[in-house]
């Protein structure tokens, strides 16, 4: 049973220059106990996909042109904006990248765990007290009853990311959406931070999106893998047969960029050439191919559509 | 994630465009800053040429009417002398100009030299420098500009030395600032090390590194000493009579207006456009010059 | 904390010594007195004068006598209001320049942060271009073009407000409106800046992320970081509030110490005038304490030692 059903989601930015399409017919599903990861490059639309059916964009600019979200078989955005808000931080809960600006620097930890749950709640202040200091210990924060009172510049930026992690725990959600979790942290605690989201979630049983621009970073965690590129899916796949079998040649630019311990000297690490496209003025065709290696005649007239090759989803005009 | 639009507005902007041609687009872009611009120039163009089109002298009074409302002859009417007020709001704005021009280049002298010392020199120089600055800006500065003026006399030159004397200490801050971070650039220490004095190479670079804040705080000055210099002649304090500016025509007004509501009333709207417009161009430098610093 | 308070204070004695210093010469230093009146005065008068205020002992000696009695806090008799103190004077004026000012930072406090708030709220639509409007004219509109405007319109045409005085609340809304006005427009702006700037911050974001109440988002997420521009302000606000009384207690004839303030700079009564001045130094250096303590309560990562 499928948690979320994405449909082709359309968002674009209505800005001064011009429509910014930054999701730009995107369709997924997410199975209930399962960890999705979204891959791409920044400016790739992996966050913004997800923010946008969330109703965590500003609109404007921020639009939503079409498509069909369901969570749970409720259609998310077609819900009035209360209901949507009773769902966040609650059943879908998010973790963002940056812990250093993402908890709200005037107020204590205390402050900020506890009107979560109590939004969505109806408990005493004492049991959200309680709980909040559970939800600490239970992602590994020592002395959680003092800690609890500090705020968060106090803390370094792993706690900080553990607290964030905590918060968005602390009503069981059935969905954690986690936005580049480990980007901003140290490399040395990035491992632990990641054990202690998979530990968790196999724990209550829930589904994680996570997004990333790193494919190391997905590699053990995943079930399946999304990769994304300049607002539009470009292949999904079991993260065996991504990592095995890629077939799409950003896939393939990606996993390149990823460093490797059983990498042999002569191999070099590649990075992929080129930025970006402006998504003001994607280019014609297939997005990727002024930086795509294996480009063909038809490249650049006709848009590649997703479809099915094997067990993976691709577009490409190669497949 | 507002961020996004964001970033590609300003990828946008550093592809093509200099920094400058930029900061002129911007600011052409800015109805308001523009319109004080004009009204601005229209004001201190009929300053400069005020002896040419004043459409009578100063000092000429029309006693067989006495105050009139604002008429064919008088479009402003005249005062309880007889005396055409419109020319005296154009040369009371001479004055008033002329005080707030004057006063902002004092203040500027000032700050430019004490921020730069407290810069240059540093350490525990700096701190005291900068506290001494920090305490006085929490201090009633108008009271000493009063007792200034009270015991130097009330003449329009202590006026503008007076208010230029305690209109410095932004000035110096924003200077003090460029220092301390010019101090820290590369070409200043690799200067020092091939042995060039680093206080000429500070010298020949800040200038144009503070040219910017400089300008902006300028024009942000001038409406301010222009109101302190019309609160001083309200109070009797400022410019004496028989020279005027519009701070004392508004004072002179505002003893009449239930009788001749116009002589407060003329003098009163142009101090307040020019000080807007004033406003407007100063916000619309920063916002040109600086598109990152707070818009308020 | 306390520390850090009780060094504050200790530190402002050399700065009130200083500006007392600095003060007493200013105004010594230049000829010409209380007593230089109109017709010169018999000499056998002029000389009881002098014995009386000491004028007849060399400068540094009155200095020294200055600052003997200002440490026990007596800052003299006033020159011009004869047998009275400047403690009594002020004693008695300040009273109604404290109310004065006091009104008027609270009505420009509420409907600054009012329309403020309202503004960031409805960034760039009419509302917003409403207030900051109103703002940018409240900015360039001076007291003492706003109160005689406000006595033109309320006073003598629709005759629903008296024109000066200070005995009854009508007699005081023009005077705070007056002085309140500006400030009311400074405050708008920097609370509507404050707030847009913390508005586009990830945490309120994350706020909204975890379901909470736009209400929350607004009062609790936004409004403590949005108003440290406004705290910040406070100090400068004082200090312009209490200049600022100089001219509304004259326009509005209120009997406040900004007043004898004017009238003792102008008949040259130096120990009113400089009674003034410290005093008014130590009131503004204690707010600016205040303003700073409040700042520290507000952001848990500013920490004063």
């Amino acid at each position: 049973m499928n948690i979320l059903e994405v449909k082709n989601l359309k968002n674009y930015f209505h800005t001064r220059d011009g429509i910014v399409k930054a999701v730009d017919d995107v369709s997924f599903h997410v199975a209930k106990g399962e960890t999705l990861g979204v891959v791409g490059e920044s400016g790739s639309g992996k966050s913004v996909t997800h923010l946008a059916y969330l109703g965590l964009l500003p609109s404007p600019p921020s639009k939503i042109e079409s498509g069909n979200v369901h969570f749970q078989g409720k259609d998310l955005l077609h819900m009035d904006l209360e209901s949507l808000r009773k769902l966040r931080g609650n059943k879908i809960s998010m973790i963002f990248q940056d812990p250093m600006t993402s908890l709200n620097p005037f107020l204590s930890i205390k402050t900020q765990l506890m009107e979560t749950i109590l939004t969505h709640t109806n408990i005493s202040e004492q049991d959200a007290y309680k709980k909040s200091v559970e939800g600490l210990i239970q992602v590994g924060i020592p002395a959680a009853d003092k800690r609890i009172e500090s705020y968060p510049h106090e803390l370094s930026g792993g706690m900080r990311q553990r607290v964030m992690i905590a918060m968005a725990l602390l009503n069981n959600p059935e969905l954690l959406i986690a936005d580049e979790p480990t980007t901003a942290l140290d490399v040395t605690i990035q491992a632990g931070v990641l054990e202690l989201i998979d530990n968790l979630k196999k724990q209550k049983g829930m589904s994680v999106i996570l997004i990333t621009h790193d494919l190391g970073v997905v590699a053990g965690l995943t079930d399946r893998i999304i990769v994304m590129y300049a607002g539009q899916i470009k292949e999904e796949a079991s993260t065996f047969d991504i990592f095995n079998t890629p077939k799409h040649p950003y896939t393939k630019a990606l996993l390149q960029s990823v460093p490797r311990l059983d990498t042999t000297k002569g191999n070099r690490l590649l990075s992929i050439p080129g930025l970006p496209p402006d998504l003001a003025k994607p280019p014609t065709g297939c997005r990727f191919h002024p930086r795509c290696p294996e480009k063909i005649d038809k490249c650049d007239k006709e848009e590649p559509q997703l479809k099915e090759v094997g067990n993976c989803k691709v577009s490409c005009h190669l497949y | 994630m507002s961020s996004i639009a964001k970033n590609y507005e300003t990828i946008r902007i550093e592809k093509g465009t200099s920094l400058l041609r930029d900061a002129l687009y911007r600011l052409k872009k800015n109805k308001l800053a523009l319109f004080g611009l004009s009204i601005l120039a229209i004001i201190a163009t009929a300053s400069l040429l005020t002896p040419i089109i004043a459409p009578y002298s100063y000092e000429e009074q029309d006693l067989i009417y006495g105050p009139q409302s604002p008429n064919k002859e008088h479009i402003m009417g005249t005062d309880d002398l007889g005396r055409d007020l419109f020319t005296r709001i154009l040369y009371g704005g001479r004055i008033s100009l002329m005080v707030g021009v004057l006063a902002t280049i004092v203040s500027l002298i000032i700050g430019v030299l004490y921020g730069s010392i407290a810069g240059f020199l540093g350490g525990r120089t700096d701190n005291i420098m900068m506290r001494i600055v920090d305490i006085i800006y929490s201090l009633p500065f108008m009271f000493f500009v009063i007792i200034l003026m009270v015991i130097a006399g009330r003449n329009i030159y202590n006026l503008f030395i007076a208010l230029g004397a305690v209109q410095w200490l932004t000035m110096s801050r924003i200077i003090r600032g460029q220092v301390l971070s010019l101090k820290e650039k590369e070409f200043v220490l690799a200067a020092k090390s091939m042995g060039v004095s680093k206080g000429s190479i500070i010298l020949r670079h800040l200038i144009p590194n503070a040219m910017g804040p400089m300008i902006i705080y300028s024009t942000l000055t001038i409406p301010t000493v222009i109101l302190e210099e019309s609160f001083l002649s309200f109070l009797g304090l400022g410019v004496q009579p028989p020279m005027s500016s519009w701070g004392l025509l508004i004072t002179d007004g505002a003893q009449v207006m239930e009788i001749y509501p116009w002589m407060v009333i003329f003098p009163a709207s142009i101090l307040a456009l020019t000080l807007l417009s004033l406003n407007f161009v100063g916000d619309g430098l920063r916002d040109a010059l600086d598109p990152k610093a707070k818009k308020d | 904390m306390i520390r850090y308070i009780l060094k504050r204070i200790l530190s402002t004695i050399p700065v009130l010594l200083i500006i007392a210093t600095i003060t007493f010469f200013i105004i010594r230093i230049v000829p010409g007195g209380p007593f230089d009146s109109e017709k010169a005065l018999p000499p056998e008068i002029l000389e009881t004068i002098n014995k009386k205020y000491h004028f007849d002992e060399p400068l540094y000696m009155q200095y020294l006598r200055y600052i003997k009695d200002l440490a026990h806090l007596d800052l003299g008799p006033s020159f011009k209001y004869a047998n009275r103190s400047v403690n009594e004077i002020i004693m008695q004026s300040f009273p109604v320049s404290f109310e004065l000012g006091f009104w008027a930072l609270l009505f420009a406090s509420i409907f600054g942060i009012i329309a403020g708030i309202l503004s960031s709220l409805r960034h760039n639509s009419r509302v917003d271009y409403f207030f900051m409007g109103l703002a940018t004219l409240g900015i360039s509109l001076p007291s003492f073009v706003l109160g005689p405007l406000l006595v033109l319109i309320f006073a003598l045409h629709f005759n629903i407000l008296p024109v000066a005085g200070w005995s009854s609340i009508p007699h005081m809304i023009m005077p705070v409106i007056t002085l309140g006005a500006m400030y009311t427009a400074y405050i708008a702006r920097l609370t509507r800046g404050g707030m847009l700037e913390i508005v586009n911050q990830d945490f309120i974001r994350t706020a909204r992320a975890k379901g909470l109440k736009e209400r929350t988002i607004v009062l609790r997420h936004t409004l403590k970081g949005g108003l440290l521009p406004v705290v910040t302000f406070l100090g400068p606000a004082f200090a312009g509030i209490v200049t600022g009384s100089l001219v509304v207690e004259t326009i509005f004839n209120v009997p406040g110490l900004g007043r004898y303030f004017i009238q003792s700079a102008l008949n040259r009564d130096y120990t009113m005038v400089m009674g003034t001045v410290l005093f008014y130094a130590v009131i503004l250096i204690f707010m600016n304490l205040v303003v700073d303590i409040v700042y520290t309560l507000l952001d848990p990562r500013v920490k004063y030692e």
